[in-house]
């Protein structure tokens, strides 16, 4: 790996070189410079935003809306809490098993692979819908008010299957497979010592797609859980959001005008980005340096 | 590229295994590959639970759906729910509106997405590639409403920092929200913006997974960066760009439902420009919580996309067996 | 698809509450009231309350941070007085569309559940989520409540022959307002405003000299359709919105409620076609001449929110959700002047009593405590008291002249049970005492307000529309496309835009509908006698 990067430098060519730095800087200010609006406006009173609009800094610096979400801070820790359980256990269980289920996938020698991709797949084709879902998972399955049901409704991701499929296929020669064979290795071993270690890169970005679908879903909360234990973050921004938004039209006593409004939705991204922000670095190696066979073969 | 050369001609014998056993039939072929069918178990399971059963449920498309009598006992009205789909004499025009963006979406997307992996995979300072990366990240989440306030409050024609500028210049501001042809162009803009960092990381991974042996190789015979790219990476990419682009036309018939509500809403004067089938879909039905008329439109999304796919699929097979779906 | 289908529907919500706003729309079939069908009551004389139960029930909303406190002191009470418990659940506003129609459907053990007609009350019925209500039996086990309501509100809350809510005894009283700023409106000379039409000398100035200002500033769901509706208001007093699909930004069928006859017309006939190009050749003008913003579809802002920031030249909205409008804008040291809208005779239609109310679902084993519980919430003072303003001296104290204050050392943001946010909107609001932070200008309106209302013939009448729920769905969408641009002001011509509403309305099977409603409103009439 040393030496690879080495001789990328050996043959720079400055131009080139000068095009990628502009161009990929370029498109990372794009996509910055919005979230800079955001976290100012996060930070800016509720009148300054309606009254003014958007800037790059707070014209009125303003805590309003943080102080609005850490109103209970129990609920936000718990909430916390809960994300990070279903996150963690539910991304590991997922990258293990769909990787696990791509590997099956691209063996040769299995007859009925097509079969079982298309099985796998027409499920993202067509579903029964919400109210069949619905009554079967809490009427039939009584699985509503439970870490399981956070944990399994979100679990699997057909595509991302079929992307590691796709990588597995690109990135574990099939000799190196065949020879691990004849040296007498079953296939869970093959698929956990050689085709792990080579799809890192893949298992790093659905990892972090899976790991986000979880993070990110208030869905599965909303539409399982009543009890205040269970809301992971997202949902319980979700429900806040909601709530300033519609007491309003039945609030003849409440005072909801002064309720942060435009301030709470920016500064509820900046409280669900914040942690993802803080990790993804650690994941991202994974992505910066590359991979040698050689290094799995011996 | 040795090794992958030889992975590729190992794929094209592969078959003649398959063949042989075709023979001994469906019990053989189990016992023999016991270990690998035992590895998918746990998956089957779980799409026999949260898929397969509830998915007896889209009959109710094709019912009158009371409770008293449950999903399967409400009596049949063959396709009175998808009555008010097509009869809204939007129904083409719809249609065709979800293909056409999400074909340019996709295509956008899978450009830049590939663009900026290629270029970030250049990047040799970590830092920078490091921080780039996560940037480029951010819009992602960034949700719609919010993305919709913003986009308002810079183009609005009031007040909206554009055209403040524009005034500045006593040039005449601009109506956007009142003139289709910004949109062709902002709606594929906004979304590349949103995914682009998010698509990248796959495209990244696939280079990065490309064994560096191949590129030590190329280096030693003299490539020169550029070469490099168009002689390795992109060939290689393609896998992964031809499995992509089959799992997003997977998802052609529904398109970013809240992109478009959020930035358009009920814009009555970009309507026909900009209406999809969710957003029709949603409008007729808003505020009557049918559940046949709801699973409906999903119903016809379904087929459409099912005959679209297996034809995508199909070609790509006959181009490449290796390279599709299934 | 499970994930697109469910943004469909939780998307709806908002739309929801702009029609719980806009008026007391809609539906439904007439005939008998309340079902005599005597099936059941076994017992006679008193209710047999010797086994203690546990009643669940699932409201609106969010559930206060005071609740626990709250529903310990309500269980308490009525542990003692019926033997039973309640367990609350709360769906939240986010989520009503995708979750209220499935809870009922799975049939899970639900007691009571709030109902309204802006909240899918009819769909619901119609698919027999409800029990129906027998009123020999009510009047055994709700005395109280019986003895209160007015008979007609049964008859409101009929679908298909059987009551299948418990309607409020005390229906909002509110009408459509807008307020304005006194100060401009000292700068232009008007003292006393009847409609909106006469504003524009009013939007004039704000147009000349305060360029940060818009004169109609209108948001994309509630505001879009209010100023035009207003205007149609002064010349045709229709119910706000149409009574086939309760979109206040649908055209459909309407009627003019002061007309004896009871005729339904179709939103494109004469005597209506005349007041809406009235209105709309009033709202054309005002857009051409910058008076209203320019891209109303895409603004999420309502005007009411940023009236007081200054952005906003008029705050619409209703007696009801103004009054913190005013409040704050009194403390911004910004004077406002209040135009309730109402009609020719200056009179505005009461709200229904099905915008408000309690069902009891299909699947409950309880109903009958259930029923006995409902009584002593909605009818008996202590009970209103205790679930709609919390623990006296904890959550609220009474001011010695009468009116519902804090007590010392709680501020309104951290009062853990704040008054309206528990979702027990439909007691019996006669028991509710005046708030001490109301605006003199608000008092005033709200003592008026009763003056204002008026009953009318199709009061209570809701318009079932399973039979023709495939052109309601097509009308509601033909609208959006051609309607609203007419409702802002920014078609080209006036008189085409209108031929060619119609023809798209009657290409969506609008006579139709008509047809149906018809029908159903002279059952309605017919049974009312």
């Amino acid at each position: 790996m040393q030496s690879m990067r080495d001789n990328n430098k050996l043959n720079a060519s400055p131009v080139f070189t000068t095009i990628s730095y502009t161009l990929v800087g370029l498109i990372a200010l794009i996509c910055l410079i919005p979230f800079i609006v955001l976290v100012a406006g996060s930070f800016s009173s509720e009148t300054s935003v309606l009254r003014d609009g958007y800037w790059f800094w707070p014209r009125e610096l303003s805590l309003d809306a943080y102080q609005f979400i850490f109103r209970y801070p129990g609920d936000v820790l718990q909430a916390y809490k809960v994300s990070l359980i279903i996150t963690v256990v539910g991304t590991a269980v997922s990258l293990f098993i769909s990787s696990m289920t791509a590997y099956v996938l691209c063996r040769k020698e299995l007859k009925y692979r097509n079969g079982l991709t298309f099985f796998l797949f027409f499920t993202t084709l067509f579903s029964g819908g919400l109210a069949p879902f619905y009554i079967w998972i809490s009427k039939n399955l009584h699985m509503q008010n439970t870490y399981l049901v956070l944990i399994l409704a979100p679990m699997f991701n057909v595509m991302y299957i079929l992307i590691l499929r796709a990588f597995i296929q690109g990135s574990v020669p099939e000799p190196l497979i065949e020879s691990a064979k004849i040296d007498g290795a079953g296939d869970l071993r093959i698929f956990l010592q050689m085709v792990l270690p080579l799809t890192k890169p893949a298992l790093a970005s659905i990892g972090v797609f899976t790991a986000l679908a979880y993070w990110n879903d208030w869905w599965t909360a909303m539409m399982f859980t009543s009890k205040e234990s269970l809301v992971p973050l997202q949902y319980l921004l979700y429900k806040m959001l909601s709530s300033i938004n519609l007491t309003g039209a039945m609030a003849q006593h409440i005072q909801a005008a002064d309720q942060p409004k435009e301030t709470f939705k920016l500064a509820m991204t900046v409280i669900a980005t914040g942690p993802v922000v803080l990790v993804f670095p650690f994941v991202q190696r994974y992505f910066v340096s590359g991979i040698t066979i050689g290094a799995v073969k011996g | 590229m040795s090794v992958n050369a030889e992975a590729s001609n190992r794929v094209v014998a592969a078959p003649a295994s398959g063949a042989k056993s075709r023979k001994k039939g469906l019990f053989s072929e189990l016992k023999r590959n016991r270990v690998l069918y035992a590895m998918f178990i746990p998956i089957a399971v779980y799409f026999i639970i949260f898929a397969y059963i509830p998915m007896a449920g889209i009959i109710m498309a094709f019912k009158d759906f009371n409770y008293r009598d449950g999903i399967f006992g409400s009596p049949w009205n063959g396709f009175a729910n998808f009555e008010y789909f097509f009869k809204s004499g939007k129904a083409f025009l719809v249609t065709r509106n979800t293909i056409i963006y999400n074909v340019i979406f996709l295509t956008c997307y899978t450009v830049f997405s590939i663009l900026a992996a290629v270029f970030i995979s250049e990047i040799t300072r970590k830092w920078f590639k490091k921080i780039s990366q996560t940037m480029m990240f951010l819009p992602y989440f960034i949700s719609w409403v919010t993305v919709s306030a913003f986009v308002y409050n810079f183009l609005n024609y009031e007040y909206g920092i554009v055209n403040k500028m524009l005034a500045h210049f006593s040039i005449a501001p601009l109506d956007i929200y009142s003139n289709t042809s910004y949109w062709y162009f902002l709606l594929p803009f906004l979304y590349v913006w949103k995914w682009v960092g998010y698509g990248s990381v796959l495209y990244l991974a696939a280079i990065v997974g490309i064994d560096q042996e191949v590129y030590e190789a190329a280096t030693i015979d003299g490539a020169t960066r550029f070469q490099k790219i168009t002689r390795i990476t992109l060939p290689l990419l393609k896998p992964t760009m031809i499995i992509l682009i089959l799992l997003g036309l997977g998802r052609i018939m529904r398109g970013e439902f809240d992109m478009f509500y959020q930035l358009i809403g009920n814009n009555g004067t970009l309507m026909d420009a900009t209406d999809i089938i969710d957003t029709l879909a949603f409008r007729s039905l808003v505020g009557s919580a049918d559940f046949g008329m709801a699973s409906a439109v999903g119903v016809y999304q379904s087929v459409l996309t099912l005959i679209i796919i297996l034809t995508a699929n199909w070609l790509v097979r006959r181009y490449d067996k290796d390279q599709a779906l299934f | 698809m499970k994930k697109n289908s469910m943004l469909l529907l939780v998307l709806l919500f908002t739309m929801l509450v702009a029609s719980a706003c806009g008026n007391n729309n809609n539906s439904n079939s007439p005939n008998a009231s309340v079902s005599d069908s005597s099936n059941t009551s076994t017992s006679t004389s008193k209710p047999d309350n010797s086994k203690e139960v546990k009643l669940v029930g699932y409201l609106l909303g969010e559930a206060p941070k005071g609740m626990p406190d709250v529903l310990a002191a309500l269980n308490e009470k009525l542990k003692k007085d019926i033997n039973a418990t309640l367990e609350l659940n709360y769906i939240g506003w986010g989520d009503v569309a995708a979750k209220y129609p499935l809870i009922l459907a799975s049939g899970e053990d639900v007691d009571f559940v709030f109902a309204a007609d802006w909240n899918f009350y009819v769909s619901e019925a119609n698919k027999g989520a409800f029990m129906p209500l027998d009123l020999e039996k009510m009047k055994q086990l709700m005395p109280k409540y019986v003895a209160k309501q007015d008979p007609a509100a049964f008859t409101a809350a009929t679908v298909n022959g059987e009551a299948y809510m418990i309607p409020t005894t005390t229906p909002d009283r509110k009408v459509s307002v807008a307020v304005i700023r006194k100060d401009i409106m000292e700068k232009v000379g008007l003292t006393e405003v009847k409609s909106i039409a006469e504003l524009e000398p009013y939007f004039a100035e704000i147009k000349k000299n305060y360029p940060d200002m818009i004169p109609l500033n209108l948001d994309n769901q509630f505001d879009l359709p209010t100023p035009y509706q207003y205007l149609v208001n002064d010349k045709f007093n229709y119910p706000g919105a149409p009574i086939d699909s309760g979109d206040p930004l649908g055209q459909g069928i309407t009627y003019d409620m002061a007309d004896a006859t009871g005729k339904m017309i179709t939103m494109t006939d004469e005597p209506m076609l005349s007041a809406q190009k009235y209105a709309a050749t009033i709202m054309k003008d005002w857009y051409d001449k910058g008076y209203v913003n320019k891209n109303p579809y895409s603004n999420k802002t309502r005007s009411k929110d940023n009236f007081c920031e200054g952005k906003s030249g008029v705050a619409f909205g209703n007696s009801i959700d103004i009054a913190s409008v005013m409040s704050s804008c009194k403390a911004k040291g910004i004077d406002t002047y209040l135009i309730p809208t109402l009609g020719l005779d200056g009179k505005s239609g009461m709200s229904s009593w099905t915008a408000n109310g309690i069902s009891i679902p299909a699947s409950s084993k309880n109903a009958d405590r259930t029923m006995q519980a409902l009584d002593l919430i909605m009818e008996d003072e202590s009970y209103v008291n205790l679930v709609y303003f919390g623990i006296e001296g904890k959550n609220y104290s009474v001011t010695a002249d009468g009116k519902l204050g804090l007590p010392e050392g709680v501020t309104s943001e951290d009062n853990t049970y704040p008054p309206d946010a528990a979702g027990f909107w439909f007691v019996d609001k006669d028991y509710f005492k005046p708030m001490a932070e109301w605006t003199d200008e608000y008092i005033q309106h709200h003592d008026q307000i009763p003056s204002y209302l008026t009953d009318y013939q199709y009061n209570g009448f809701t318009f079932n529309s399973e039979k023709v729920k495939t052109e309601v769905a097509t009308l509601k969408n033909v609208s959006s496309q051609y309607a609203s641009p007419i409702y802002v002001g920014i078609v080209k011509d006036v008189d085409s835009a209108f031929a060619t509403l119609a023809d798209k309305l009657k290409a969506a099977g609008i006579d139709k509908v008509k047809a149906e409603v018809e029908a159903q409103a002279s059952a309605f009439l017919a049974n009312k006698g």
